[in-house]
């Protein structure tokens, strides 16, 4: 076993490989680049026009999931037809009810205009229809022969009376009818000197003549009516001509939309039906003139709310709403306040998100969306339905219960494209079953990518075009080449390349900002190296913080020296964009016992289940290779010292193991040498995490007490391909002052950390002398027959 | 004082006569005298037992006697007297009231009063209730003058309406000429400078064609003079009578 080769360290990327001299000479990268199992996807996605085939693009954020989306979404929106103009339009049957309207895509503005010019016209041609003299004079000419034809009825009875010796006088409430012979009303003394035959008579008399005055009074009220609906009669006809052909003419130009048509002829009826309404919008002076409707305010009623504008839409709509909220994304019905109370009409139905993308592409952020009270919700419901049905929040959930429009619902023709992370994806899927009947396609990005001379020349233009994109000075070809080890290093695999989209361009950005500082028209290498320098820095208080504490002695780590039962661990801490890595001095203590490793950090309840589960692992490690015949007779310890936040992951379970040999065989550990790495049951070692900042970290505490050129770290063999470590490490390791070795199992682990053979076990079990495992297992019988010479003393004693 | 007379009974439209009798005695400097008429026949039926009420709208039949109905009569005559009273002072005009037992047609024929006003009901059965108004005002409130050309009263009537629309400077002057008045080029030029002033001359041919312009015009008093409605072609009291606005007549009966 020996240290690895400089070579192994770090991905070095050659610039020469690169033909051009700076990315302002290199080709537009136009297809999308690295995401080709989400882009197929998202095709697929796109092109299938079934129901529930809606997409959901999931992946880390800053991918570029939404710039993917968009311009897959895009290639094909641009093919498809327009999809058409909608409007609202009052429902004369219902008012609550508007009507919706679909038009051919740009006609929405026209049909618009139109109807504002017809109104406009409505507004002069109808008071001047009813204010012309024609009019008014039938008018009049109808009052004065309806008033004429109640005081001829009146006075024919007056005459008949008179006839009959009776008269018919008029009271301030009604009508008398008196006895006059010679046409003066007699005083009661003279009726009462009247024979009894002749009172009798006038009484008959006058009985017959005060029920036909009854019959032609009860008569007014039909004649009232009669007189009314000849009045209405009248207007609409005259309406009917001043309004007629300024109607025919607009319903000509739209003869060809049904809809339209329909809507003008309703119109035309309503305004005839409301003849009176005009006539006394002008004239009621009993009503204040600030509260009085307006003509103009009574025509607005057959106004058009164009809901849907498609006039400046090429192909299908692609709608990204960035707040969806169930009102953004259903729509809503606005209110007014007038005089204290809150009003509303169809003129104040506004579209949502889905109205906007109908027959096209609609793009959410998913968190967001499932942040939003009822969102979810309301979006499930409409895609089910295939229509949007506005319905205000305060309805659906019977809070309020005043009365408010129901607009018609739309039908709904969108494909819906949801952006989110794994975790939000499969909490989905598992926990709502409507999820995975209306989001059938899944388009996985990738984190990141194979490293291949292909991909990096592919890679190269990708970030030639962000750098174009984003209006940034171009790259040299050694800025780039920086570039491409930093997305190496950012994958945190040395085969691969990060498709961290947005981590790349912030890098670009500060490089431009420092090459534009310089006054320099490209960007080079050192613009990269700084800004990623600098980015490290601004983010570094803490760890400067811990290795501060290191240095200084308060927390305790040793890196000279061997110590028994003590071993350098390494860790990774990530807190917001802060990722280091630092050693953990991990301790191993043993005494007799029942064959318990305890977990301190499990017991003190800071140990995460990956860390617990690593240390079962490594007691289980134990009782395969030391007690299949006896049985084991220890209890241990293990803690990581110092350490008083949660330790999770099973990366230092080969440490831990470590620690416990050497407390168990008495073999010191080297304390120069920090080690990682996880272990099964079999004591091979897995690969872990984070490995260039756990050699980093170990580094730095080395490099600041001064480096001996013995000390180090181990590693798991298979995390030989994740390195990328810095450029100081590398060149500590190639001038000899440090090393980094990789390892397959406890055994080399050992052997490095101890200096002392482990040992390997013959045919009966048993180790060579002087070898770690013998010392181990020497140990474990002792422990064992005192254990057992304990057990029967006890015995004996109860006996 | 010169003074106008306001001749009323229980069934005159106050509400038009009113302001239309306080613009004249405001321009005139008069005082106001109103004049209620009550019916004597109407308390004497009411007397009697076989005589009941029709109501004029419900056609229900009440109880009535002389002492209700003189009551009632003397109420509106009452209401009538504040109304008169309120409208009189705000306006400082002096005023009277009256009541006898005179038709309304007699006390306009009989007074020596310079303008009378007869407050005829536009009904002489039905209330204003019970009427038609599907058109309730014109777009102006002009004065109307009926014009008779040749009488001299004419004359007087036409400055009389001129001081009124002049003083008042809201009202449009209109005036009827009958049997057309473009007989000479003067005539014309009488018209266009009337019509810069604000008057409007409508040359009226016929009868038929007065009552058409009366009642489209419906304006807010018509002045019309004495010796016209004395005069045989009683056609034109009865348009005035069938235009339902105010009318006030002008001159003494010779």
């Amino acid at each position: 076993m020996k240290p690895l080769p400089v070579s192994a360290l770090r991905w070095h990327c050659d610039p020469n490989q690169f033909e051009f001299e700076t990315t302002s000479q290199f080709p537009e990268l136009t297809c999308v680049f690295g995401q080709d199992r989400a882009v197929e996807s998202l095709r697929f996605g796109i092109a299938i026009r079934r129901e529930g085939y809606n997409i959901f693009a999931l992946g880390p954020q800053g991918t570029g999931k939404q710039t993917v989306v968009e311009r897959c979404l895009g290639e094909r929106a641009a093919q498809q037809t327009t999809p058409s103009d909608w409007c609202y339009v009052n429902n004369f049957s219902d008012l609550r009810r508007p009507l919706a309207i679909a038009l051919p895509p740009g006609s929405g503005v026209r049909f618009r205009d139109d109807i504002d010019e017809l109104i406009e016209d409505l507004t002069n041609a109808i008071p001047a229809a009813l204010e012309s003299e024609e009019h008014r004079a039938r008018l009049v000419e109808l009052e004065h022969e309806e008033d004429a034809q109640q005081d001829l009825a009146f006075q024919a009875l007056s005459d008949k009376a008179e006839t009959l010796q009776v008269q018919m006088l008029r009271t301030p409430g009604g009508f008398v009818l008196a006895p006059a012979p010679e046409g003066k009303v007699l005083e009661p003394p003279e009726f009462d000197k009247l024979s009894r035959d002749e009172r009798k008579r006038i009484e008959a008399t006058i009985e017959g003549l005060q029920k036909e005055l009854q019959a032609i009074v009860e008569q007014l009220p039909w004649r009232q009516k009669l007189f009314r609906d000849r009045v209405k009669t009248l207007r609409r006809d005259v309406l009917q001509y001043a309004i007629g052909h300024l109607l025919s003419q607009i319903k000509e130009k739209y003869k060809d939309v049904l809809p339209v048509l329909t809507y003008l002829q309703a119109m035309e009826k309503d305004i005839l039906e409301r003849v009176n309404e005009f006539q006394q919008v002008e004239e009621s002076p009993e009503i204040p003139q600030e509260v009085k409707p307006t003509l103009a305010l009574v025509l607005s009623e057959y106004e058009i709310n164009l809901l849907i504008d498609n006039s400046e839409t090429r192909g299908a709509p692609i709608v990204y709403e960035d707040h969806p909220s169930y009102h953004n994304l259903i729509g809503r019905v606005e209110q007014e306040s007038e005089m204290g109370a809150l009003t509303t009409d169809f003129s104040l139905v506004k579209a949502g998100a889905l109205h906007r993308a109908n027959g096209g592409y609609l793009i959410l952020d998913a968190r967001q969306l499932l942040t939003q009270p009822f969102a979810w919700e309301g979006l499930k419901r409409s895609l089910y339905a295939r229509s949007v049905r506005m319905e205000s929040l305060g309805d659906m959930t019977s809070l309020i219960s005043t009365v408010s429009l129901e607009p018609e619902p739309i039908p709904l023709d969108v494909k819906v494209v949801l952006l989110g992370n794994r975790l939000v994806y499969y909490l989905l899927y598992e926990e709502d079953a409507d999820f995975a009947e209306l989001f059938k396609v899944c388009a996985d990005f990738d984190d990141d990518l194979d490293r291949t001379p292909e991909s990096c020349q592919l890679y190269a233009r990708f970030i030639a075009s962000v750098a174009r994109q984003e209006k940034l000075l171009p790259l040299t070809r050694d800025a780039l080449a920086r570039v491409l080890e930093h997305a190496v290093r950012m994958s945190d695999d040395a085969q691969r390349f990060s498709m961290h989209v947005r981590s790349l361009t912030d890098v670009l950005r500060e490089a431009d900002f420092t090459a534009q500082s310089d006054h320099r028209s490209v960007i080079e290498a050192n613009d990269v190296v700084l800004a990623v320098d600098r980015q490290r820095h601004r983010s570094d208080r803490l760890r400067e913080r811990i290795h501060n504490e290191i240095r200084r002695g308060t927390i305790l780590i040793e890196t000279a020296g061997a110590r028994i039962a003590q071993v350098n661990g390494l860790s990774v801490l990530q807190m917001a964009d802060a990722r280091f890595g630092q050693p953990s001095r991990i301790t191993a203590t043993v005494r007799l016992g029942r064959g318990d490793v305890i977990n301190i950090e499990r017991e003190a309840e800071l140990s995460g289940p990956s860390h617990s589960k690593g240390v079962m692992i490594l007691t289980a490690f134990l009782g395969h290779r030391f007690a299949q015949e006896q049985p084991l007779s220890l209890t241990a310890s293990l803690v990581f010292e110092q350490s008083y936040g949660i330790v999770d992951g099973d990366s230092a379970s080969i440490a831990e193991t470590c620690a416990l040999l050497s407390a168990l065989s008495g073999v010191p550990i080297r304390q120069g040498i920090a080690v990682t790495g996880s272990m099964d049951q079999h004591g091979q070692s897995q690969p872990i995490g984070g490995v260039n900042e756990k050699i980093e970290g170990f580094f730095q505490v080395c490099a600041d007490r001064g480096l001996t050129g013995d000390q180090g770290v181990l590693i798991p063999e298979s995390n030989r391909d994740c390195l990328m470590l810095r450029q100081d490490v590398v060149q500590a390791v190639e001038s000899g002052r440090f090393f980094v070795q990789t390892y397959s199992n406890i055994d080399q682990a050992m052997e490095i950390l101890a200096g002392v053979s482990a040992g390997e076990a013959d045919e009966q079990g048993a180790y060579p002398p002087n070898s770690i495992n013998a010392f181990v297992a020497s140990r474990l019988k002792r422990l064992t027959d005192l254990r057992m010479k304990f057990g029967a003393e006890r015995e004996y004693n109860n006996l | 004082m010169s003074r106008i007379l306001l001749a009323i009974d229980a069934f005159s439209p106050l509400d038009q006569l009113l302001p239309a009798a306080i613009l004249l005695a405001s321009r005139q400097h008069a005082e106001l005298l109103a004049v209620f008429s009550q019916d004597n026949s109407l308390i004497r039926s009411a007397a009697l037992l076989c005589t009941q009420e029709i109501g004029a709208n419900s056609a229900i039949r009440y109880p009535v006697s002389s002492t209700s109905i003189e009551k009632r009569v003397q109420r509106i005559a009452d209401g009538m007297r504040q109304r008169l009273s309120t409208a009189a002072d705000r306006q400082q005009i002096p005023w009277g009231f009256q009541q006898c037992f005179s038709s309304i047609s007699q006390i306009t024929t009989e007074t020596d009063a310079e303008i009378v006003i007869p407050g005829w009901s536009v009904s002489p059965w039905v209330g204003p209730e019970s009427l038609h108004r599907t058109s309730r005002r014109t777009s102006t409130n002009p004065v109307i003058l009926v014009i008779d050309d040749g009488l001299p009263c004419s004359a007087h009537v036409i400055e009389v309406a001129r001081g009124l629309a002049g003083a008042s400077g809201k009202l449009q002057l209109i005036i009827l000429g009958l049997h057309a008045a473009f007989k000479s080029g003067s005539d014309r030029q009488r018209m266009s400078a009337h019509v810069r002033k604000g008057e409007i001359r409508i040359p009226v041919a016929s009868m038929g064609q007065l009552i058409r312009q009366l009642q489209l015009l419906c304006p807010t008093l018509t002045l019309v003079g004495r010796e016209q409605l004395a005069a045989t072609d009683n056609q034109i009291h009865k348009a005035l009578r069938s235009i339902k606005c105010p009318l006030a007549l002008l001159g003494r009966m010779h």
